[in-house]
C-alpha cells in the first residue's frame, strides 16, 4: 500500500511540476533557462524492507567507437538523475543508495556481452544503457536466459520488439517514425522520396520502416544513399545525392520530389559537403528524421542554418515534451558538457529515474519484481523526455512528433516549432504561429 | 566552377599522403607495420582542437606543436619499447602486436584528454569539426591549398635532407644495410630514433589538418590506418616518393573512385567505400608487391625514384 | 550464485579463445604463417550460423516472411519449436558445425592460395585486409547476416530452458578441449616437425623434399576450419551474429597476445596463456571500479590503458611466453618407441 502511495506521490509530483512550469521554454546554448525549482518529489514514508545499502545498477553503452558521442550525453544525464535519486533517497531516509556501474562496450556487440556477463558475475541484474540495437541484440539472449533486465535508452530496431522478454526500451520503434515521415511527405505532395542515411542499425531501421509505410500509400522511395557509420568525409555521398536529385527531378518534376536525411551529429559534415552543390536551388522538398532535429549544430553553423531555412526543411523530433524538468536537465547538461542533449540523451535521465522508481515500488533487488512495476511507472512518468507508456513489447507506445524549422529571428538562427504529428491519429496539425524553441 | 568532389578528393588525398610518407619511413627503416601510427595523427588533431578552442590561436600556428608532440610519442615507442624488444630478438609478428597494444594505451590517453576538454572547457571533443576556424585563401578554405603544398614540401625537404646532408646519407645507408652502415661508423640507433621521430611528427602534421576537413574523434586515426596501409603498399613500401604517389592515388581512388563507381553501379556501392583500400592491399600484394613504383615501367625516371 | 556466473563466463570465454588461439598456434606458432586475419575464418563460421540453420528451419516449419526483416519473430517461433525437440536441436547443431568446418577450409584455401609465396609482412597485411573486408561486407550486405542490425541465430540450446547458458558454456568448453587434443596430436606427429622445419628455414625444408606451398596450404585449411568452429560456436552461444562485432582487435590481436603470452608453438603454453589472459582481463574489468576514487579521470580509460600495458609487459618480460617451446618433446625416444610398437 505504502509503495503504491509512494509511486503515485512521485508521479503526481513530477506531473505537477510539469504543469506548474512557465509556458515559455528556453533551452539551448547560452539560454538563461528559467528553471523550475519545484521539488518534484513529494514522497511518503519510506517502505520498510528489502533494499538497503548500496544498490548497483549496471550501465553498458558504447562510450568509445561509433556511439561515443551519444554515449557521453546519455551517461551525463544518467549521472544527473542518479544524483537526484540519491538526494531523494537521503531526504526520505530510504536506507539505500543507488550507484551506477558503468562499462564501455566500445560499440561492439561482443564486448557488450562480455561486459554484461561481468556485471552479472558481480550480481548486477538490472542493466541500463544500450544505446545501439547492435549491442542490445548481442546481449539479449544472455539477458533473457539469466533473467537480467535490460533497459535501453536508444535502441529502435523494429524486430527487437518481443513480448514478455527482459528487454525494455525507452524509444518507440522506428515503425512509427516511418509512418510520420510518410505522412509528412504526403502532406507536402511528394511522390518520390530520396533517403540519405547512416548505415547502422538505427538508420537502417528508420529507412526500412519508411519504405514499408511509403509502399502502403504509393510513394516511391529511391534506392538512396547509405553511408558507412564510421565515415568522416562525405564528398562521394554529396555528389551521389546531387545526381539522384537531378534525375528524380527530370522524371517527376521538382515539386513531387523530396529528400530526407537520417543522421546524427555527423550531419554537420554532410550538410557542409552538400553546400558545395548549391542545394538551395534544387527546388525540392527537404525533410529529416529526428536525428538532427533541435540540435545546436544546425543553428550554430551559418552555412547549415541558411541552407535549411531557405529550403524550408522540416525537422521532426520525437517530442521531448518541453517541460520544466526537461529544461532543468538540459541546463545541467549544458553546464557539464557545454551543449544540450537530444532525446536519446534525455532518455539516459529517464532510464535511471524509472528504474529508481520501480525499485522503490518493488522494494527488492529483483528484475522480475522491477519489471512488474515498470509498466505502472511508465504509465504516469513524465521525466525529462515526456510522457509515453510502454506497449505489450516493452517499448514505448509512441511519441508525438514536433515539427520544427530553422528561422532567422532578430539576426540569430532559432529553432521554431511549426506543427505536430499526433501518433494516435497519425495526422499533422500546424501551429498558427511559429513558436520559438531556442 | 570546379566540381566539389575534385576538391574533396585532393584534400583527403593530400592528408593521406602526408601520413603515408611517415608510415613508410618507419616501414623502410625498421620493417614495422606500426598500428599505433594512426593514433599519433589523432593526437595532432587534438592539438588543433586545443589551439582553436582553448588557446584561441590560429590553427596553422600550432602545427609545429603537433609535429613535436606526435614525434615524441613515436620516438618514445621506439626508444623504450621497440628497441629493447628488438635487442632481445622478438619476432616481427611480436612487434606488430606490440604496436597494436601501444595503440590501446594511446587511445586511453586520447579519451582521457577528450574528457578533459569536455569537462573543463565544455568543448565538443568527440565528432568535432574545425572548418569554421580555417583561414580563407582567395575565397577557398586554406586547407585546400595548404594540404597539397604541405605534402609536396615534405617530400622536397626530405629529399634535400636525405641527399644533401651527411646525416641524410647516413640514414639512407642505414635503411639500405644496417650492419654495414654500423660498421662504417653510422650510429644506427640514432638514425632509427630520428626516423621514428620524423615519422611520428609527419603523422602529427597531417593530423593537425584533419579536423579542418573531416570529422574527428578519438578513433579517427585508427579508421584511416587501413587507407594508409593501402597507400603505402601502392607506393611500394620502400620509397618515400612512392609513398607520396601512393597516398595521392589511394586517396583519390577512395573519393573519386567511390563517386565514379556510384555513377556507374548506383549509389548502393557508396557504403562499400571502406573496401577500396582493402582491395588495393590485396590486389597489389598479390600482383605487384613492389607497388606502382616497382612495376617495370620503361624509362629512367622511375628507376631513379626507386633508389631511395 | 555470482561465483557460478563468473565461472561459467570464464568457461565460455576461455573456450572460444582457446579454440581460436590453438588454431593460430597451428598456423602462426608452428608453421610461421603470420596470420593477422584470424578473424576471417571466425566470421566465416559465424556467417554459416547466420545464414543456414535459421532459413532451413523456417522452411521446414513453413514460416512466412523475410528471414532478415522479420528475423526476431521468426527466430522466436523457431526457438519455441527447438525447445521441445532435443534431437532436432542436436542434429541442427552438428550439421551446422560441419558446414562451418567445410566453409572454413574453403576460406583458408582461397585466402592463402594466391598469397602463399609473398613475404611475411605482406602476407600478414593481406590476411588482415581480407578479414576486415569480410566484416565490411557483412555490415553492408544485409541478406548475409542482417547487415548492421545483425541477425538472431536459432537457439540450439533452447531445450535447456533457464540453464541454456550453462549448457552452451559447457559445450563450448568441451569443444575447446577436443580441439586441444586434436591440435596436440597433430603437432606432435611428424607433421608438427615438418611445420617447424618450414617455419625455421624454408630453403632447408625444401631441400629435404618438403612441398612448402602444400604444407602451408594444408595448415591454413586446418587452422581456418578450427577458427570457423570457434565462430560458429560463439554465434550459437551468444544467440546472435552481428557483423560489427568481428573486429581485428577482438578476434585477431587478442589471440595473438594470448599465444605470445603462453608461448608460441607450445599447446600447453597456449592453454596457460589463454587462461591467464582471460582471467587478468576479467579481473581488470571487474575491479577497475574500485580504483576510481583514486583516479583523476574516468576509470573506463584505465581499462583500455591497462589492457595495452598488460600486453606490453608480457612482451617485455615474457618474450618467450610462460612456457617456452620445447624442441625435444617430439623427439623423445620413449615416445618414438611407443609409436613404433603401436
Amino acid at each position: 500500500m505504502a509503495t503504491i502511495a509512494l509511486v503515485v506521490g512521485l508521479i503526481v509530483g513530477i506531473g505537477a511540476g510539469w504543469v506548474a512550469k512557465p509556458a515559455e521554454v528556453t533551452v539551448g546554448p547560452g539560454a538563461t533557462a528559467t528553471v523550475t525549482t519545484t521539488k518534484t518529489v513529494t514522497a511518503t514514508a519510506p517502505a520498510a524492507g528489502g533494499l538497503s545499502g548500496e544498490v548497483k545498477i549496471g550501465w553498458v553503452d558504447g562510450l568509445t567507437g561509433g556511439n561515443a558521442f551519444w554515449g557521453e550525453q546519455a551517461m551525463t544525464t544518467a549521472e544527473i538523475a542518479l544524483e537526484e535519486v540519491n538526494k531523494h533517497l537521503k531526504d526520505t531516509n530510504a536506507g539505500w543508495t543507488m550507484t551506477l556501474v558503468v562499462e564501455d562496450s566500445e560499440t561492439k556487440p561482443d564486448i557488450a556481452l562480455e561486459k554484461l556477463k561481468s556485471l552479472h558475475a558481480r550480481g548486477i541484474t538490472i542493466v541500463s544503457g544500450w544505446g545501439t540495437s547492435g549491442d542490445l541484440r548481442g546481449s539479449m539472449s544472455y539477458a533473457n536466459a539469466n533473467k537480467i533486465l535490460l533497459l535501453s535508452y536508444g535502441s529502435t530496431a523494429i524486430d527487437l520488439a518481443v513480448a514478455n522478454d527482459y528487454v525494455y526500451r525507452l524509444m518507440p520503434t522506428s515503425a512509427q517514425e516511418g509512418k510520420m515521415l510518410v505522412s509528412l511527405a504526403q502532406h507536402l505532395g511528394v511522390t518520390y522520396l530520396i533517403p540519405l542515411w547512416r548505415g547502422d542499425s538505427w538508420g537502417d531501421s528508420v529507412v526500412n520502416a519508411t519504405r514499408t509505410a511509403a509502399a502502403e500509400v504509393g510513394i516511391s522511395v529511391d534506392e538512396g544513399i547509405r553511408y558507412n557509420p564510421d565515415a568522416v568525409e562525405f564528398s562521394a555521398e554529396a555528389s551521389a545525392l546531387n545526381s539522384a536529385v537531378s534525375s528524380a527531378k527530370a522524371q517527376y518534376g521538382a515539386d513531387k520530389v523530396g529528400w530526407f536525411i537520417v543522421c546524427f551529429e555527423e550531419g554537420k559534415a554532410i550538410y557542409e559537403a552538400l553546400a558545395a552543390y548549391n542545394p538551395t536551388t534544387w527546388g525540392i522538398k527537404w525533410l529529416t528524421n529526428d536525428g538532427p532535429s533541435l540540435c545546436d549544430w544546425v543553428v550554430g553553423s551559418t552555412t547549415i542554418a541558411e541552407m535549411v531555412s531557405t529550403t524550408d526543411c522540416i525537422f521532426p523530433a520525437k517530442m521531448p515534451t518541453p517541460s520544466g524538468k526537461m529544461q532543468e536537465v538540459q541546463a545541467e547538461v549544458q553546464r557539464r558538457l557545454g551543449r544540450t542533449a537530444d532525446l536519446y540523451g534525455l532518455n539516459g535521465y529517464d532510464c535511471v529515474w524509472t528504474l529508481a522508481l520501480s525499485l522503490m515500488a518493488a522494494d527488492k533487488y529483483d528484475p522480475d519484481a522491477v519489471i512488474a512495476q515498470l509498466p505502472m511507472v511508465f504509465e504516469a512518468y513524465q521525466g525529462a523526455g515526456g510522457w509515453s507508456p510502454l506497449n505489450e513489447y516493452g517499448d514505448r507506445v509512441g511519441r508525438n512528433f514536433g515539427l520544427y524549422k530553422v528561422m532567422q529571428i532578430g539576426g540569430e538562427w532559432k529553432w521554431v516549432q511549426v506543427g505536430m504529428w499526433d501518433f494516435g491519429t497519425e495526422e499533422i496539425s500546424w501551429l498558427p504561429e511559429p513558436v520559438v524553441v531556442y | 566552377m570546379v566540381e566539389p568532389i575534385v576538391i574533396d578528393g585532393i584534400v583527403y588525398a593530400a592528408l593521406l599522403a602526408c601520413m603515408t610518407i611517415g608510415f613508410t619511413l618507419i616501414l623502410m627503416s625498421t620493417k614495422i607495420w606500426n598500428f599505433a601510427y594512426g593514433s599519433m595523427a589523432t593526437a595532432g588533431a587534438y592539438i588543433s582542437l586545443t589551439a582553436a578552442e582553448v588557446w584561441k590561436l590560429p590553427i596553422y600556428s600550432q602545427i609545429l606543436t603537433a609535429f613535436v608532440l606526435s614525434g615524441l610519442i613515436s620516438f618514445a615507442l621506439y626508444r623504450f619499447l621497440v628497441r629493447p624488444l628488438s635487442q632481445r630478438g622478438i619476432s616481427l609478428d611480436g612487434l606488430f602486436v606490440l604496436t597494436f597494444a601501444f595503440n590501446f594505451v594511446l587511445l586511453g590517453f586520447l579519451n582521457i584528454y577528450a574528457d578533459y576538454l569536455t569537462n573543463v572547457f565544455k568543448l565538443r571533443a568527440r565528432l568535432f569539426f574545425l572548418r569554421g576556424a580555417d583561414i580563407q585563401i582567395f575565397g577557398t578554405p586554406g586547407v585546400v591549398i595548404i594540404s597539397p603544398l604541405l605534402a609536396v614540401s615534405i617530400i622536397i625537404i626530405l629529399h634535400l635532407f636525405l641527399t644533401r646532408t651527411k646525416f641524410g646519407t647516413a640514414m639512407r645507408a642505414t635503411i639500405e644495410n644496417p650492419p654495414l652502415a654500423g660498421s662504417v661508423g653510422v650510429n644506427v640507433n640514432l638514425v632509427y630514433s630520428i626516423t621514428w621521430f620524423l615519422a611520428g611528427g609527419l603523422a602529427g602534421l597531417a593530423g593537425a589538418l584533419l579536423p579542418l576537413w573531416i570529422l574527428c574523434y578519438p578513433n579517427i586515426g585508427d579508421v584511416i590506418m587501413l587507407s594508409v596501409f593501402a597507400a603505402s603498399i601502392l607506393g611500394g613500401v620502400h620509397s618515400i616518393y612512392g609513398a607520396l604517389l601512393g597516398g595521392f592515388i589511394a586517396g583519390l581512388a577512395e573519393v573519386w573512385g567511390t563517386s565514379a563507381l556510384a555513377g556507374v553501379l548506383g549509389s548502393a556501392v557508396i557504403q562499400y567505400r571502406p573496401l577500396i583500400p582493402l582491395i588495393i592491399v590485396v590486389v597489389f600484394f598479390l600482383t605487384a608487391p613492389e607497388g606502382i613504383t616497382g612495376i617495370e615501367w620503361r624509362g629512367k625516371l622511375t628507376k631513379r625514384i626507386r633508389k631511395v | 550464485m555470482a561465483a557460478i556466473d563468473f565461472l561459467l563466463d570464464m568457461l565460455a570465454t576461455v573456450g572460444v579463445f582457446l579454440i581460436l588461439t590453438l588454431s593460430l598456434n597451428l598456423d602462426a606458432g608452428y608453421c610461421g604463417i603470420p596470420n593477422f586475419g584470424k578473424v576471417l575464418a571466425m566470421i566465416a563460421g559465424a556467417f554459416v550460423v547466420a545464414f543456414f540453420p535459421g532459413r532451413i528451419l523456417a522452411w521446414m516449419l513453413g514460416l512466412s516472411g523475410d528471414f532478415v526483416v522479420d528475423n526476431a519473430s521468426m527466430i522466436f517461433q523457431i526457438n519455441n519449436f527447438l525447445a521441445s525437440d532435443l534431437l532436432m536441436s542436436v542434429a541442427l547443431f552438428i550439421a551446422t558445425i560441419i558446414v562451418a568446418i567445410g566453409f572454413g577450409m574453403v576460406v583458408g584455401y582461397v585466402s592463402t592460395r594466391p598469397a602463399v609465396k609473398i613475404g611475411s609482412g605482406p602476407l600478414a597485411i593481406t590476411l588482415l585486409a581480407m578479414g576486415e573486408g569480410m566484416r565490411v561486407i557483412g555490415i553492408n550486405y544485409a541478406p548475409l547476416a542482417g547487415g548492421s542490425i545483425g541477425i538472431s541465430a536459432p537457439d540450439v540450446f533452447a531445450w535447456a530452458g533457464g540453464d541454456r547458458f550453462v549448457v552452451a558454456s559447457v559445450v563450448l568448453f568441451a569443444f575447446s578441449i577436443a580441439v586441444f587434443f586434436y591440435v596436440n596430436r597433430l603437432t606432435n606427429a611428424p607433421l608438427g616437425r615438418m611445420l617447424r622445419a618450414v617455419r625455421d628455414n624454408e630453403i632447408a625444408a625444401e631441400s629435404l623434399g618438403i612441398n612448402i606451398v602444400g604444407v602451408k596450404l594444408k595448415t591454413m585449411m586446418i587452422s581456418s576450419a578450427i577458427a570457423a568452429i570457434a565462430g560458429a560456436l560463439y554465434a550459437f552461444y551468444s544467440g546472435a551474429v552481428i557483423s560489427t562485432a568481428y573486429t581485428r582487435a577482438s578476434w585477431t590481436f587478442i589471440p595473438w597476445a594470448m599465444m605470445l603470452l603462453g608461448g608460441s608453438a607450445n599447446n600447453i603454453g597456449v592453454v596457460s596463456g589463454v587462461f591467464t589472459f582471460v582471467l587478468l582481463r576479467k579481473l581488470i574489468v571487474m575491479y577497475k571500479t574500485e580504483l576510481s576514487p583514486y583516479l583523476p579521470f574516468d576509470v573506463l580509460w584505465l581499462e583500455l590503458i591497462l589492457y595495452g600495458v598488460m600486453v606490453i609487459l608480457i612482451l617485455l618480460y615474457r618474450p618467450e611466453g610462460l612456457i617456452p617451446e620445447k624442441r625435444t618433446k617430439t623427439l623423445d625416444l620413449n615416445t618414438i618407441k611407443k609409436l613404433q610398437k603401436a
